[in-house]
């Protein structure tokens, strides 16, 4: 692309106009024409001149030689002479503002001029040694070095930077040194002992600002602009992260956040530029100002001041965007990136409630300016700095109409886009950089390295993720892999990267699942889900050779054994070895190895190592039942699996003394007791328990268990003692025995009142058990009603038992005990005493 | 206050096929205490421990429900409505509605898929419930062996209900040694689970030991617990025997009369207030339960019969926590309620044989006994020297287990002057109160020995009056501010009317009703304070003034009751 027109200016002389222009050379575009026009104005340029053609290499020596002609002529850039006439007004502005124009178009010719202004400066100091910083002329080290020195903010503020500028280490070390002295003591060590190296940046940055929030608050300000002095990533992040909570509205505060800001302009930090202009305009809408006694460090006078006020917030806001377009007019290579830093600042946070004609960002002047600052529906109030929409039918932003300042800049430096695309929160500045790379930068994104690539999949601004999937889709070929890509992704905790990484893997599996470093590498990545479909991949794909599988047993066993570098890191070479490689693992250790990876810390090893147990059931008797019962009982699944299939297999240990069963039956682990009852239930099918091993059963708290023994004991019942069976069952607590125990009471309980008598208590928890069982309940009844009927003891203690039962308040109950009573009653008068009932029972009764 | 338990062993249970050791780790930081017997009577223990454990765990506060995940449901309804405000277009109304649709499939699925996921956790969530979280959060038992029986205390979670198992030696087939004292006890879920197979058929020792099971299972059970006891615990601990020196209205129920509560508890939960239980009670009559809201009635059996000499209903909240004594009903031959008043708390001393358990209860589920209520206020109290206190105490703990009267006789103090030093003993954990067997037992609550110094600060610290309405109520008899104006002997003690005037100037008319010891059995009051809280944040201080005042006159009455004696002796 040809440089712009450049417009020369000669008072003395009748053509007073020159304009250097480049054109290309008709038919070959790599050549280009300088065309010199003159003329009395620049609508009347007649006189012209064109000299090449040039090839592009050798066009900015011919221009620079072109100019150099025209200035011997008497020729200078047009606004110099203006400028060059206005240094020597009267008055401090005008000076200013001229020193401003020749630093802007970096016009090194006048650094003795300006430098020769130094001395008589009084309010154009500051602005003359921006000028020389930007001009980049060491010429003017001394000068600025003598004014770094001062003690007053804005000149040492404009002379360091200036220093900084023009490259002046020793100027700046010096600066450095003195900005050491008065930082306070705690944020001064923090600064010395602060690491600036790339991977402890972060740290320190974070510790500085934790010493800098520590020290007095009156002088976090006046730190934060020392430590942005000072320049480095470290300083600069910490002063940065301290500001970021400060309260504009306080002096103290407001002084510096200025300072940082202008240094920031002066220093082109487009980054901290852009956070602090969006801070400022972001607290500015709710912050209210303050007023302060504030002694000028300009005149040493001490003046009531309103600090951070609506004003000043105006000011500041106008003052960032014409910073902007002044870098579009003298500096345009770099607006693109500037306004990027801006842009990105911007959030729902921003947003008001919209009303009218006002949309709900009409208060973000710089978006505003930078997104539609071109915009034909868009108005944006220069007083008030609000936008707001021409017209209510405008609403919609029109598809084919750019609507940003600055276009041609934009497009001239579209890796910016780049940047908006990765960290923009607003979804509207996401759509503008997501248009302009889909409709006119797609290279951009082609040229894009995999580092800038990845973390535009985490913004909210779901067509950017698949913006970049489609790209990385783009970049992989599955018949000839990127394998670096390929692993890269798997790495990625994404669930839209998982799914590509995923597809692509199943995709090359024939190809990396014959590569035992690959498949080493694929099952190790970070992502867990990754790793696992890589495993079940390897497990269908792995070829069914021996030396293959022989030599990745070996790796896999060897990454079992080194520690987990992240939790569950090794599930998959776990799988790839439980379900793919056992035999080939198990030939490779002993029994003593496997038991030893039995006590690794890792589940995924314990499955893995359990697995391994499970080949060798004739170990049990080497392991012993102790042992076995134990593995039988470990929290981990697969290790009482393998537990169980030793216990299986070694019937000759147990099968003595079944005892071993039992205790397994009374384990916490449902699956070990399915074991056991499974065991017990078809090998013990012959024998059974032994009436103690039954009894531990039945006793036990889990149903299953006593249910367990139940069968058993219905099983074998004729082998036990049926009346000592009862006198045991009745004195357990649950119900479900209860419910047993009666079966057998009605059965088998020996006639006569004795045994009758032993079963009070289990009558009473029967009948006045807090979660009633009817049916165990009326069976209770029933009892002692037909066996008080038998013989007159019987009677005297059945009707003792319901009697008490007489004052119960279900009206069912009531009338079955009171029935069973009466029956009793009848059949033995004298051996019930009377009853008698209270008003209401007696009234239900009839 | 930092409680620190180091047991040496844990407590549990090995059955075994014939015979079953059950052994209680002792706090090994507490004096000595060791008990070694053989349990006669098993399955009664084991009823009363398990109902124990279940007032240990139980926690009946009041805790709102978290509806977190409605409003955030709520919220997504807002949005979606609003949302569909601005859609005008029929097409994308119905691509929406698709969407939606879709979405609802695939949450559905989801949970489908969860759902095992979902149940892993609730067990895992269980698991660390059972085995992780007592650890930390629950109140070991403080047991006491003394020479007739065994006891363990517990309080709640909540902190709202005490329990007390008392053991008495018949319990015991064979007692073979025992050192008295009081430690707590390492009382786990696992060792509930335990104590469930506990059976008459196997002989079982019984056993508090600093050892615990160390040797038996010969595993390293050596375990510390370091709980942040809170102070309302310690203040309940020691408020809730001063509630029992109250005068109280005892009733008599039978099993199935709990029963029959229970059950209808059980079956019916109140959505709406008020959810009192009511106790209406006439002379000459059963007792009738009335449950609020519904004003259901059940008429308990004529064993009830009531035998004061007014009629009166007390209502009483927190009625679900008596759904803990369910365990108890069959094993229990009777149960004695004890009543303190209008929304105070309540006792129920259950006896089953050689084993009482007595569970008290604050005046209503969120009230811990820490609360407002200051029951010690109610009581009344004598100015004792340190001598008379610590002379007081060192009888109790030579003879453990004394009445007022025989405390008096043997420290060779007055009646009054006894129950004070007794009360004061109470409050601050020395002693207790056993409903059952109407005496004092002493019990160190804490490690450290009661010394002199302690005594001196208790009784200036009785002096001083911390309570702001006792410390009003000495006010105004000191000003002379309060008189008497009726004073009526009955046969459980004085009714009293008076006059009193309080810093606020308004003179209000107090009315009480104490016992002989000076126990405040009703008060009422004509002040504001009263008429809003009644006796559920303690008497006020018009009342207490009149109190003093009876107390005063009681004193005197003493005195020349005693002159008069002393002067016949000398001249017989």
């Amino acid at each position: 692309m040809p440089p712009p027109a450049t417009h020369f200016y000669n008072p003395t002389n009748t053509d007073r106009i020159a304009v250097i222009s480049v054109q290309e050379s008709w038919g070959n575009k790599d050549q280009f024409l300088i065309q010199v026009a003159r003329g009395p104005k620049s609508g009347k340029l007649s006189n012209s001149t064109a000299y090449g053609p040039y090839p592009t290499g050798e066009l900015a020596d011919r221009l620079a030689e072109v100019s150099r002609i025209l200035q011997a002529q008497g020729y200078l850039q047009s606004g110099v002479h203006a400028a060059l006439h206005a240094l020597q007004s009267s008055k401090a502005k005008v000076r200013a503002r001229a020193a401003r124009l020749l630093g802007l178009k970096s016009c090194k010719d006048y650094v003795e001029v300006l430098i020769a202004r130094v001395p008589q400066a009084t309010d154009d100091t500051c602005s003359i040694m921006d000028a020389l910083g930007r001009m980049g002329d060491a010429r003017a080290i001394p000068v600025l070095r003598e004014q770094a020195t001062r003690k007053l903010l804005s000149r040492r503020r404009s002379a360091v930077e200036a220093l900084r500028n023009l490259g002046d280490a020793e100027g700046l070390a010096a600066a450095r040194q003195r900005t050491l002295e008065q930082l306070g003591p705690k944020v001064r060590d923090a600064l010395n002992s602060a690491d600036e190296s790339p991977q402890k940046a972060v740290e320190s940055a974070a510790n500085l600002a934790l010493a800098l929030n520590g020290s007095d608050k009156m002088f976090l300000g006046l730190y934060a602009d020392f430590l942005y002095e000072w320049g480095t990533p470290v300083a600069v992040g910490a002063a940065v992260t301290a500001l970021g909570h400060a309260p504009f509205e306080q002096a103290f505060i407001w002084r510096y956040a200025k300072s940082v800001l202008k240094r920031s302009m002066l220093r082109s930090d487009f980054a901290t530029f852009g956070w602090l202009s969006h801070t400022i305009e972001y607290h500015g809408r709710t912050a209210t100002s303050t007023l302060a006694n504030v002694k000028s460090g300009y005149d040493g006078v001490q003046r009531s001041i309103r600090i951070f006020g609506f004003g000043t917030r105006s000011y500041i806001r106008r003052l960032c965007w014409r910073y902007l377009r002044e870098i579009a007019r003298y500096r345009p290579d770099l607006y693109s990136r500037s306004a990027a830093e801006v842009l990105i600042h911007y959030s729902q946070a921003d947003a008001d409630h919209p009303m009218g004609k006002f949309g709900a960002f009409a208060r973000c002047y710089l978006l505003n300016q930078i997104l539609y600052g071109a915009s034909l529906r868009l108005k944006i109030d220069g007083r008030n700095l609000r936008t707001k929409l021409r017209s209510s039918a405008a609403a919609a932003a029109p598809s084919s109409v750019r609507e940003e300042r600055f276009p041609q800049l934009w497009d001239a430096q579209p890796r910016a886009y780049l940047r908006v695309l990765g960290a923009a929160k607003l979804a509207e500045v996401q759509a503008f950089a997501y248009q302009a790379i889909t409709q006119r930068h797609r290279a951009v994104l082609q040229t894009a390295s995999l580092n800038e690539l990845l973390p535009l999949l985490h913004v909210e601004y779901e067509k950017t993720a698949e913006l970049v999937l489609e790209e990385l889709s783009r970049r992989f070929d599955p018949a000839k892999p990127d394998w670096a890509l390929l692993e890269r992704l798997c790495h990625v905790q994404h669930p839209a990267v998982l799914g590509l990484a995923q597809k692509w893997l199943r995709e090359t599996a024939p190809l990396w699942c014959t590569d035992v470093t690959r498949i080493v590498a694929f099952l190790g990545v970070e992502n867990s889900l990754a790793r696992l479909l890589a495993a079940e991949l390897v497990i269908a794909h792995a070829p069914d050779e021996h030396s293959f599988r022989l030599e990745l047993s070996d790796r896999v066993l060897a990454k079992l054994r080194a520690p987990e570098s992240s939790p569950q890191w090794h599930e998959a070479y776990a799988k790839v070895g439980r379900e793919l490689l056992l035999t080939q693992i198990d030939k490779l250790l002993s029994l003593d190895e496997i038991l030893t990876l039995l006590t690794s810390e890792s589940i995924a090893v314990l499955s893995v190592a359990s697995a391994l147990l499970a080949l060798h059931p004739e170990a049990a008797e080497r392991i012993g039942l102790e042992k076995l019962t134990l593995f039988a009982q470990h929290n981990l699944a697969a290790v009482r699996q393998a537990a169980h299939a030793m216990i299986r297999a070694a019937e000759k240990l147990w099968a003595k003394d079944p005892s071993v069963l039992l205790v397994l039956a009374e384990s916490n682990w449902p699956d070990t007791r399915a074991i056991s009852f499974e065991l017990i239930r078809t090998r013990l099918a012959g024998s059974d328990v032994g009436y103690n091993g039954l009894i531990g059963m039945i006793d036990s708290n889990r149903v299953d268990v006593q249910n367990m023994g139940i069968e058993l004991a219905r099983k074998h019942l004729e082998r036990y003692d049926v009346s000592d069976l009862i006198s045991r069952l009745i004195q357990h607590p649950h119900p479900n025995v209860r419910k047993y125990a009666l079966q057998l009471i009605e059965r088998h309980l020996p006639p006569g009142a004795e045994a009758l008598e032993k079963l009070k208590g289990f009558c009473r928890t029967g009948i006045f058990d807090y979660y009633p069982h009817r049916a165990l309940k009326q069976g209770i009844i029933r009892l002692l009603g037909r066996r008080g009927t038998e013989d007159a003891k019987q009677a005297e203690v059945a009707s003792s038992i319901l009697t008490e039962f007489l004052h119960l308040k279900g009206r069912a109950d009531f009338e079955e005990v009171l029935e069973a009573l009466v029956r009793i009653k009848l059949a033995h008068p004298q051996a019930v005493p009377s009853v008698t009932l209270p008003q209401t029972e007696a009234s239900h009764a009839g | 206050m930092q409680a620190e338990y180091k047991y040496a062993g844990r407590s549990g249970i090995v059955n075994g096929l014939n015979s079953a050791n059950m052994a209680f780790a002792s706090n090994t930081l507490r004096e000595a205490t060791f008990f070694h017997g053989e349990l006669g009577q098993p399955l009664l223990l084991r009823e009363a421990l398990a109902a124990l454990y279940q007032v240990v765990v139980s926690d009946f506060k009041y805790r709102p429900p978290d509806r977190t995940a409605f409003f955030a449901w709520l919220a997504e309804q807002d949005r979606k409505f609003l949302a569909t405000i601005g859609i005008q277009a029929q097409q994308v109304r119905q691509q929406l509605e698709q969407l939606e649709a879709r979405l609802s499939d695939l949450d559905e699925a989801r949970n489908v898929r969860l759902k095992p996921f979902h149940r892993a956790r609730l067990q895992f969530f269980n698991h660390i419930y059972e085995n992780e979280y007592e650890l930390s959060y629950f109140l070991d038992p403080v047991i006491t062996v003394h020479p007739g029986e065994i006891f363990f205390e517990a309080f709640s979670r909540d902190e709202s209900s005490y329990a007390r198992v008392g053991a008495k030696y018949e319990i015991f087939s064979k007692v073979e040694q025992l050192e008295c004292g009081t430690t707590n006890i390492d009382f786990s879920a696992k060792l509930h689970g335990e104590l469930e197979r506990m059976r008459s058929y196997r002989r079982t020792r019984f056993s508090v030991d600093p050892g615990g099971f160390t040797v038996a299972l010969n595993e390293s059970a050596h375990h510390e617990k370091k709980i942040d006891l809170p102070d309302s615990w310690l203040m309940g601990f020691l408020q809730v025997h001063s509630a029992m020196t109250l005068s109280l209205t005892r009733l008599r129920l039978e099993p199935a009369d709990l029963h029959a509560i229970c059950q209808f508890l059980r079956t019916h939960k109140a959505k709406k207030s008020p959810r009192a239980m009511r106790y209406e009670l006439e002379p000459g009559k059963p007792v009738r339960v009335v449950f609020e809201p519904w004003e259901h009635t059940i008429e308990l059996s004529p064993k009830s019969v009531y035998d004061g000499a007014k009629a009166q209903s007390i209502r009483t909240w927190g009625r679900d926590r008596l759904r803990m004594l369910g365990r108890l009903i069959p094993s229990c031959r009777g149960i004695d309620v004890y009543l303190a008043g209008f929304g105070m708390p309540t006792m129920y001393v259950l006896d089953l044989g050689p084993v009482n358990f007595t569970l008290a209860l604050s005046g209503w589920s969120d009230n811990d006994w820490a609360g407002d209520t200051k029951f010690h206020l109610l009581t009344r109290r004598l100015t004792l020297g340190v001598p008379e206190l610590l002379r007081v105490y060192d009888v109790l703990k030579k003879s453990k287990s004394l009445t007022d009267s025989a405390v008096a006789m043997q420290t060779g103090l007055g009646v009054e002057q006894a129950r004070s030093g007794l009360s004061y003993l109470c409050q601050v954990g020395r002693a207790i109160c056993d409903l059952s067997g109407g005496v004092f037992l002493h019990r160190d609550l804490f490690a450290e020995p009661f010394t002199a110094k302690q005594a001196a600060a208790l009784v200036s610290q009785a002096a001083e009056e911390v309570n702001l309405q006792a410390k009003a109520a000495r006010a105004i008899y000191d000003a002379g501010n309060v008189k008497i104006i009726a004073r009526r002997a009955v046969s459980t003690g004085f009714k009293l009317s008076g006059s009193s005037k309080g810093a606020d100037g308004i003179r209000v008319r107090p009315q009480l009703h104490v016992d002989h010891a000076g126990h405040i059995i009703e008060a009422t009051c004509t002040c504001e304070f009263a008429r809003k809280h009644q006796l559920t944040k303690g008497p006020c201080e018009h009342s207490l003034s009149l109190r003093l005042a009876h107390m005063s006159r009681l004193a005197d009455e003493d005195r020349s009751v005693t002159f008069i004696e002393e002067g016949s002796g000398g001249t017989t």
